[in-house]
């Protein structure tokens, strides 16, 4: 078998010059595995930069004024590299920006999205190649008007994340409510512009390009919770992306959608008035509650197979997966409103919201328990990915755990913006999903590169990721426990505080930690794209069909036609030898293949 | 390792996949469907919103199309033209299906002229909001949520600008030819002057420097010359319109907008005062812009106030009688020779100087005298004010104001405003701001699609519309459903609610 | 909204769907014909005095017309009548959820005022200048000293 796939296609363009080839072939490629690449290059990019950030919130809160090292001497020269409270705004407002846009979100549904979706449902590309390149260019705006941001004074949005109104709405708010807030709107709208091109793309890959024989039921996990986060972008973004519009209008045109009547800024009334601050409210969580879900989902799927393969046995409760995937989407849909309940929102409403919350811990239960049902009795492989889904399991629960806490209302009264909801919300992201990509990383990078990654170096991340993470975030239940509030430049102002200093400073040192730890697996990875041990088309003895096309696969990524006999979890199936049964292994004599041409998907 | 290492090669890549897709239309069709998903859900996001807020806002604040110079005819004209611009497409698609590109194109065609005559349409009524002065705006528009102290001075600042700009206007049309003349003046000079230097045949350093400035500055003086006579130019034309437009704002400025800032300025918090401090604010916003919900609750102030006047009148006629009969007659020739003219400060009143020939007493008696007659004075020059430029009657029938025009007709009241459409005064919208907001925010989108679809008719436009086209035109014809159903929705939203 | 059923039965299973024309020149026509009496419908709805004068009347009637015109629409001119079952799937969906927003906006963003006192709204978009409570500072007003020079200067 030989590995030069890349220039199995290099006959196309033989007419054109080096450069010209180079940048038809890696930067305005229709290849959905070169555009998942480029998604996922860019979106670890800013992982680094989002870390940086989160080091930034973290100095602060560790030794509060005694001067950032590298951006105090730069920005804040005057004041002896003291930041600014507004400063501090700006660090937490883009380190979730950063986050949660350009890392968590474009890389579940961007970068394995891409790649995964035509490999493992048997199709040779997306369904419109070009929409696809569209989506992946769609970024760089959002990076651009996102990086210029960051100078204007005080460099870089200052409303949050979640850029409540009024403060948002109004030009002269606050330092930092000018331009970056304007180009931070520009920036998250183009951003939902490219999930919503790659969205429904990826359901119509989905619903129309499986290969003969991939009835829906038997989709890997993965494709599951991709088709399902796909719907959640689809019905969810366009609501945001009104609403932002709506809030650059406010801001730009004089328009008073979220500015609500005789608001006095600066001792003058707001332009402006009549609107309601809780309608962007709504309007936001509409699409950010499922956003969570867009957030997560990816990373379940990916963990169902990584578990699956590496405990050499069938996915347990593979249609009650599918199932509680569907259902936390669609309780997903009507739970936003657990984040206002201290906004002075109807009551009734807030009840409502609280029950229906509630009830997402149920398809959540389910899941944990099937993969834990997956695991129990399996012949174990603790590698590298392995592991890491393990995290993302365990991890998972606590989390979720921590999450019937606030659905609670009379709890989250109490816990309301303190750093419980920090933590709650890093052991989901950070701890989750963050902790299921590196796994996924690890399982599918020899696919993408066709190369190994070193095997000691990954334990070695996954462990000091996981200690550092835990000491990171685990502490801050207690802060929060204790009332620390988010968002607050200096906590320690009030007396109540004071005594959690020490408390903060060891998060810090080991939030130094683990982004230290991330130098390993940075390392690890580009010294195994271009040194690592070359792999054949199988490393993990898997069965999905991408683990049936070359490591890495070729344009139009198989070189045979696809037919598939079974599902994607037939591990140590009695019918055959091996302990692995591949989708597209025809059956033994004397057994009658099935579902060939079926048609049974709903 | 996997079965297929060998007996296949890897390395002619793209080899014609089959699939096995579970819907029965073409891809292009399931993903525009998808996509139109996503835009119901957009637009459920905005109509949500406007639902929300509109009947969410103040009871009874929300404007009437009237209100807001919305007229529903267009919008149902244009609800029609997108009507016929479905059909039409629907019709070329028919066309191409069974191979008739001609007929195909000119069913297309014709969608594509109808999508022209709905963004005409909407221009139109775009443009008379923005004539109006409807709209939002930084860093306010001319649209105000109540008839306040703000809203009270917004409109005198308005004034004050359209007069202080017209007088200096005047002012430099007069002074226009002086200047002129005092140009032409240097220019003749310098060019003597420089002639003279040039003829010279040996020149000091001096004398030197001085022509070379006198170069210099002979073209700007040309180019002064040149402007000014273009600027008194257009001085000119326009004092007709200031010599009549003038002395309407003054007034309007002297005889309401100062009596209603003063009135709601009253420092008094009884409950009378309050009543009249918001009556001659609500009268103000009424002459200037009335909403026809208004108009009952303003003829109530009027009358009040009216009732108030005549009150107030009738005890100073009687003060002023009993004075007079009691006035020396050295006091009553003081008074004759004050200028009794109203200014615009009431607070001026008690600033009679009083005669130095008189006795302190008699002082007393023509001050009181002179305020007595200046107010009355005063108020009578705003009822006539008011005859001239508001010269309405309540219709209690219908409910509002009728006004004689100018030809003697009479009609409905519609404000200073539209009286004189250059005075465009803030007004009195209660939730205008919102309204307009919605408003733009709603067909802003909804005619962005139509630009949109515009923009892929014009694409498709120029190629041969025969039946391998069909899946085309139908995929661009379902986007354009959906623009029509959109507005299908927009409309009575819109217009009719 | 309610959907026809009329023709999925025969087309379910039909792989091509409607490669052929449906209704022709005529069926069109009266559809559009209808839908503009429709318009011409809501438009005299919402011009009559005596339908406005009770305006939930006149909404109900005026939406109810666009839910017609819209069923015409999707079902004749986007051809969903002749689909087979996927219409459902595509369009459903969007349609509930659209519908679910708008609804849970309306207790917290469309009630807001219901609750509010004569006071608040009376007082609403008013500062407290302009509300009486401090005579001095409107005593001592002068031309060219009034509040809004404060809120002019943007
Ligand atoms: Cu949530």
């Amino acid at each position: 078998m030989s590995s030069t796939i890349v220039d199995a296609h290099a006959g196309e363009h033989a007419h054109r010059g080096g450069v010209g080839a180079f940048i038809s072939k890696y930067v305005f490629s229709r290849d959905h595995k070169i555009i998942g690449l480029q998604f996922l290059f860019s979106t670890l990019l800013w992982f680094l930069v989002g870390g940086l950030l989160a080091l930034g919130i973290r100095i602060q809160l560790a030794w509060p004024w005694e001067g950032m090292p590298v951006i105090g001497p730069m920005l804040f020269a005057g004041e002896g590299g003291q930041i600014s409270p507004e400063f501090y705004t700006t660090l937490f407002t883009m380190h979730a920006t950063v986050m949660i846009f350009f890392v968590i979100i474009p890389i579940l549904a961007g970068a394995f999205g891409n790649y995964l979706i035509p490999l493992m449902i048997g199709a040779d590309d997306m369904a419109f190649p070009t929409l696809n390149m569209l989506s992946y260019w769609f970024m760089w705006p959002a990076f651009a008007l996102i990086g210029m941001s960051f100078f204007f004074p005080p460099y870089g949005a200052g409303g949050g994340w979640t850029s409540y109104p009024p403060l948002s709405a109004v030009w002269e708010a606050a330092p930092g409510s000018h331009w970056p807030q304007t180009l931070w709107l520009l920036g998250v709208t183009c951003v939902g512009i490219s999930s919503m091109l790659g969205s429904v793309n990826y359901m119509t890959t989905i619903i129309q390009m499986r290969a003969p024989g991939m009835t829906m039921f038997r989709l890997p996990m993965t494709i599951w919770a991709m088709f399902i986060t796909a719907i959640l972008q689809a019905f969810a973004l366009p609501v945001l992306t009104a609403a932002g519009f709506m809030q650059l209008l406010d801001r730009v045109a004089g328009t008073g959608f979220f500015v609500p009547e005789g608001l006095v800024v600066n001792n003058s009334i707001a332009a402006s008035g009549g609107g309601q601050p809780l309608l962007w409210q709504h309007l936001f969580w509409f699409y950010s509650h499922p956003a969570v879900y867009i957030m997560i989902l990816p990373a379940m799927g990916m963990v169902s197979d990584i578990i699956s393969c590496f405990s050499r046995k069938p996915l347990f409760g593979y249609k009650p997966m599918v199932f509680s995937i569907s259902g936390i989407a669609g309780l997903g849909f009507i739970v936003w409103g657990h984040h206002m309940f201290v906004s002075g929102m109807n009551p009734i409403l807030g009840m409502t919201f609280m029950v229906a919350t509630m009830m997402i811990a149920l398809p959540s239960a389910v899941k944990v328990f099937n993969w834990l049902g997956t695991i129990w009795g399996g012949r174990l492989y603790f590698t590298t990915p392995m592991l890491f889904s393990l995290s993302f399991v365990s991890m998972f629960i606590i989390g979720g755990l921590s999450g019937i806490f606030m659905a609670a209302t009379p709890v989250d009264i109490f816990i309301h913006d303190t750093y419980f909801i920090v933590a709650h919300f890093h052991y989901v992201l950070f701890t989750g999903t963050a902790m299921a990509v590196f796994g996924a990383i690890y399982f599918w990078f020899p696919k993408m590169f066709g190369r190994m990654m070193n095997e000691q170096l990954g334990k070695l991340h996954f462990f000091l990721t996981f200690v550092f993470m835990n000491g990171t975030f685990y502490l801050m239940h207690i802060l929060g426990a204790r009332g620390f509030p988010r968002r607050l430049a200096d906590p320690y102002d009030y007396e109540t505080f004071s005594n959690l200093q020490p408390m903060n400073q060891f998060i810090t040192i080991c939030a130094i930690g683990m982004v230290a730890s991330q130098i390993i697996f940075a390392g690890n990875f580009i010294y195994s794209m271009f040194w690592g041990p070359t792999v054949g088309r199988n490393p993990w003895r898997a069965n999905g069909l991408e683990w049936t096309a070359p490591s890495p696969p070729g344009h139009g990524n198989f070189d045979f036609q696809p037919i598939v006999y079974r599902g994607p979890y037939e591990y140590g199936s009695p019918e055959v030898d091996t302990d692995y049964y591949p989708q597209t292994q025809p059956p033994p004599d004397g057994i009658e293949p099935t579902g060939k041409s079926e048609h049974t998907d709903h | 390792m996997a079965q297929h290492d060998s007996g296949h090669h890897d390395d002619h890549g793209h080899i014609q996949l089959e699939y096995q897709p579970s819907l029965p239309i073409n891809n292009g069709k399931v993903i525009l469907w998808l996509f139109l998903s996503t835009e119901i859900m957009f637009f459920s996001g905005l109509i949500g919103t406007y639902i929300v807020l509109r009947f969410g806002s103040p009871a009874g604040t929300w404007p009437g199309p009237h209100d807001v110079h919305v007229v529903e005819k267009l919008g149902a004209l244009n609800t029609f033209v997108l009507i016929c611009s479905s059909l039409s497409i629907v019709l070329s698609l028919e066309a191409a299906r069974s191979n008739k590109a001609s007929l195909a194109k000119i069913w297309f065609g014709l969608t594509f002229f109808l999508a022209f005559v709905f963004l005409f349409i909407k221009g139109i009524e775009y443009n008379s909001k923005f004539d109006h002065g409807i709209y939002p705006q930084k860093p306010h528009s001319q649209i105000y949520e109540k008839a306040d102290i703000y809203y009270v001075s917004a409109v005198r600042t308005r004034l004050n600008e359209l007069v202080t700009k017209w007088q200096t206007e005047d002012t430099e049309l007069a002074t226009a030819p002086n200047t002129a003349k005092q140009l032409e003046d240097e220019q003749q000079s310098a060019t003597a002057r420089r002639d003279a230097l040039n003829g010279m045949s040996n020149r000091s350093e001096q004398e030197n420097d001085e022509l070379r400035q006198l170069t210099k500055r002979l073209p700007e003086i040309k180019a002064a010359l040149g402007d000014l006579a273009s600027k008194t130019k257009g001085l000119e034309a326009g004092s007709a319109d200031r010599k009549v437009r003038l002395p309407i704002a003054e007034s309007i400025l002297n005889d309401f907008a100062r009596w209603a800032e003063l009135t709601a300025a009253t420092a008094s918090d009884d409950l009378v005062t309050r009543h009249k401090r918001q009556a001659a604010m609500e009268i103000l916003a009424y002459q200037v812009y009335p909403l026809h919900r208004d108009a009952h609750a303003v003829s109530e102030y009027l009358r009040a106030e009216e009732a108030d006047r005549n009150q107030e009148a009738a005890k100073l006629a009687a003060e002023r009688a009993e004075l007079h009969g009691n006035a020396t007659a050295a006091t009553l020739e003081a008074l004759k020779a004050l200028d009794l003219t109203p200014a615009p400060e009431p607070g001026a009143d008690a600033a009679a100087p009083p005669s130095t020939n008189l006795s302190p007493e008699e002082s007393a008696v023509l001050e009181r005298l002179a305020a007595i007659d200046k107010r009355l004075a005063q108020t009578r020059h705003r009822e006539e004010a008011l005859d001239e430029h508001f010269a309405v009657r309540y219709d209690s029938n219908e409910h509002t104001f009728m006004h004689t025009g100018h030809d003697g007709h009479e009609s409905e009241w519609h404000g200073l405003n539209d009286d004189y459409h250059w005075l465009k005064l803030p007004m009195k919208i209660p939730s205008g701001n919102m309204w307009a907001s919605t408003y733009f925010l709603l067909t802003g989108f909804h005619a962005l699609h139509v630009v949109v679809g515009l923009i892929v008719f014009a694409c498709i436009i120029p190629l041969k519309l025969d039946a391998t086209r069909a899946n085309m035109i139908e995929n661009t014809g379902l986007y354009w459903h959906f623009v029509d159903l959109v507005w299908i929705f927009l409309f009575p939203l819109l217009y009719l609610f | 909204m309610s959907h026809d059923n009329v023709g999925h039965a025969d087309h379910a299973d039909s792989g091509h769907g409607h490669d052929q024309s449906h209704g022709g020149l005529g069926k069109y026509l009266i559809v559009g014909g209808l839908l503009a009496v429709l318009t011409a419908i809501s438009f005299a709805a919402g011009s009559s005095k005596t339908i406005m004068s009770t305006p939930q009347l006149g909404w109900t009637i005026m939406i109810a017309v666009s839910c017609a015109k819209a069923m015409l629409v999707m079902l004749f001119f986007m051809h969903l009548i002749w689909e087979a079952n996927w219409k459902y799937v595509l369009t459903v969906p969007a349609s509930i959820m659209s519908l679910f927003l708008m609804l849970m906006l309306v207790p917290d963003v469309g009630l807001r005022t219901r609750n509010y006192s004569e006071e608040r709204l009376l007082r609403a978009a008013t500062p407290a200048a302009a509300d009486s409570n401090s005579p001095s500072e409107e005593a001592e007003m002068k031309e060219g000293d009034t509040p809004t020079d404060g809120h002019k200067q943007h």
